[in-house]
């Protein structure tokens, strides 16, 4: 069975809390919590039919800038790997990646940047900000 | 908490608050106050000491666990220190930090008349009263840390303006550590950062820690107390001012940045480092960050059970985006 979709099922149930649950609750905590529950399934809605090809790309472009990197910082070995083809289970990804990251964590942490990081970075926020909903996200910018 | 909850806590604050005044003390009117606030969890009621007339009143009242690792006393103790200093915050009156009144530790504030909801000013109609608030907001700042430090001294960690602004930055970078849930190596690039480009600090101050338009009540077009003084320290006072238009909540609307620096530098007689500024503009954003991952964290953990605080760690990418951005403008 294929539809309704995960997002689906869960933008639905978002969906009655919003409509049936919350106008029936008095102003105070309980309805605080509804209202968040509704805001934390709908970034949940959005983020899981794309999660895979995230962490898919972002580990990818990780592995790649990492690769690259010449000369390395002094007594910061490569040490993480990224699978040459992307594995079906988004949890293996999601391993892969945080070694990936952690490392990229110390090389940062060993010396300055280099160009090729600092671009790696924003491309790694811009990539996080495109799959979360930011609870803030609808507030006005200067 | 429960109906049940407020009668507990109605008696817990008469039998503590009767000890604290060798005196019996009546409490009524003991009712929540709407907050978006994630700190503290503020109530309203009226006081009344035998023989006085009745006092209304503020209770501040710690969550059990949240986006931020603070304790009461130095809150406490610094407004209580503010009080007559013509800096406009609410006159602090009765502290348990043990939680020995009701379970939980809170301090209680005398009652100042205003608003603490700044939707209203909002309004494109009213963005006069909104920058004439503004304005109060940089000449209350400029007051603040115009204020003499010695009595802070006892209740605040003590710095100097050698260390001022690297003592936040390693405190904030502490917490991170303690806090985050995994590896985060752009933010690891913005603490590396803003170690290389360290500030000086013009005098060492009492910093709100959380100064910004949401964090005042006003009454009218009068700014009437800065409140949420939870994360107060001694330090930088351009750390506020770096901390005070973020795009979160800025008035720029109603008044842009540079006229609060005007109306800031008038008041305080000093010109402010916009170098130094952009420094800790780039630290707000670290800062709001680890509050962020802090949430998280107390939720991932169990120690709180409000969805607010899950969904924290997802606003952590824009204040990232927004700290590179600030970084290469300032490279």
């Amino acid at each position: 069975m294929l539809n309704p979709s995960i997002a689906e099922l869960l933008d639905a149930m978002a969906d009655a809390l919003r409509d049936t649950v919350l106008p029936a609750l008095p102003p105070g905590p309980a309805a605080d919590q509804v209202r968040d529950a509704v805001a934390l399934t709908r970034r949940i809605a959005h983020a899981v039919p794309r999660l895979h090809a995230y962490l898919a790309e972002d580990g990818a472009d990780l592995a790649r800038t990492l690769d690259a990197l010449d000369p390395r910082p002094d007594g910061v070995a490569r040490s993480a790997s990224w699978p040459a083809e992307a594995p079906p289970d988004a949890e293996a990804l999601r391993g892969a990646n945080l070694l990936l990251r952690e490392e990229l964590a110390q090389l940062i942490a060993s010396g300055p940047a280099d160009a090729s990081v600092r671009a790696l970075l924003h491309r790694m926020v811009e990539r996080e900000e495109a799959l979360r909903l930011s609870p803030w996200a609808r507030l006005p910018r200067a | 908490m429960t109906t049940g909850g407020t009668e507990e806590l109605r008696r817990g604050l008469e039998a503590y608050l009767s000890a604290c005044e060798r005196a019996a003390v009546r409490v009524s009117g003991l009712s929540p106050i709407s907050s978006v606030g994630n700190a503290r969890d503020p109530w309203d009621c009226t006081v009344t000491v035998e023989g006085a007339a009745p006092l209304r009143c503020v209770l501040l009242v710690k969550e059990a666990a949240g986006q931020l690792e603070t304790s009461l006393g130095p809150e406490f103790h610094t407004l209580a220190a503010l009080h007559g200093s013509g800096v406009p915050a609410p006159r602090a009156l009765w502290l348990d930090e043990s939680g020995e009144a009701f379970g939980r530790a809170f301090f209680a504030t005398a009652h100042v008349p205003g608003s603490a909801d700044t939707a209203p000013l909002r309004r494109p109609e009213e963005a006069a009263r909104m920058a004439s608030v503004a304005r109060q907001l940089a000449r209350a700042a400029a007051r603040l840390h115009a204020v003499e430090i010695g009595p802070f001294e006892r209740h605040l960690p003590a710095t100097t303006v050698e260390r001022a602004a690297s003592d936040q930055l390693e405190h904030w970078a502490a917490v991170f550590e303690r806090q985050r849930l995994e590896p985060h190596p752009a933010l690891v690039h913005v603490i590396e950062w803003l170690r290389a480009h360290l500030p000086a600090t013009p005098h060492v101050a009492v910093v709100h820690g959380d100064l910004r338009f949401g964090n005042l009540l006003h009454d009218g077009d009068r700014l009437t107390a800065l409140l949420d003084w939870e994360m107060v320290h001694l330090g930088d006072p351009n750390e506020d001012l770096g901390w005070v238009y973020r795009d979160l909540w800025t008035p720029a609307a109603a008044l842009p940045f540079e006229a609060f620096l005007d109306a800031y530098e008038a008041a305080a007689a000093r010109p402010v480092d916009r170098t130094a500024l952009r420094w800790w503009q780039v630290f707000s954003e670290l800062k709001h960050s680890v509050i962020s991952l802090t949430a998280t964290r107390s939720f991932a953990d169990g120690a709180t059970r409000a969805l607010r605080h899950a969904n924290r760690s997802a606003t952590v990418p824009g204040f990232v985006r927004r700290a590179l951005e600030l970084m290469e403008v300032a490279c």
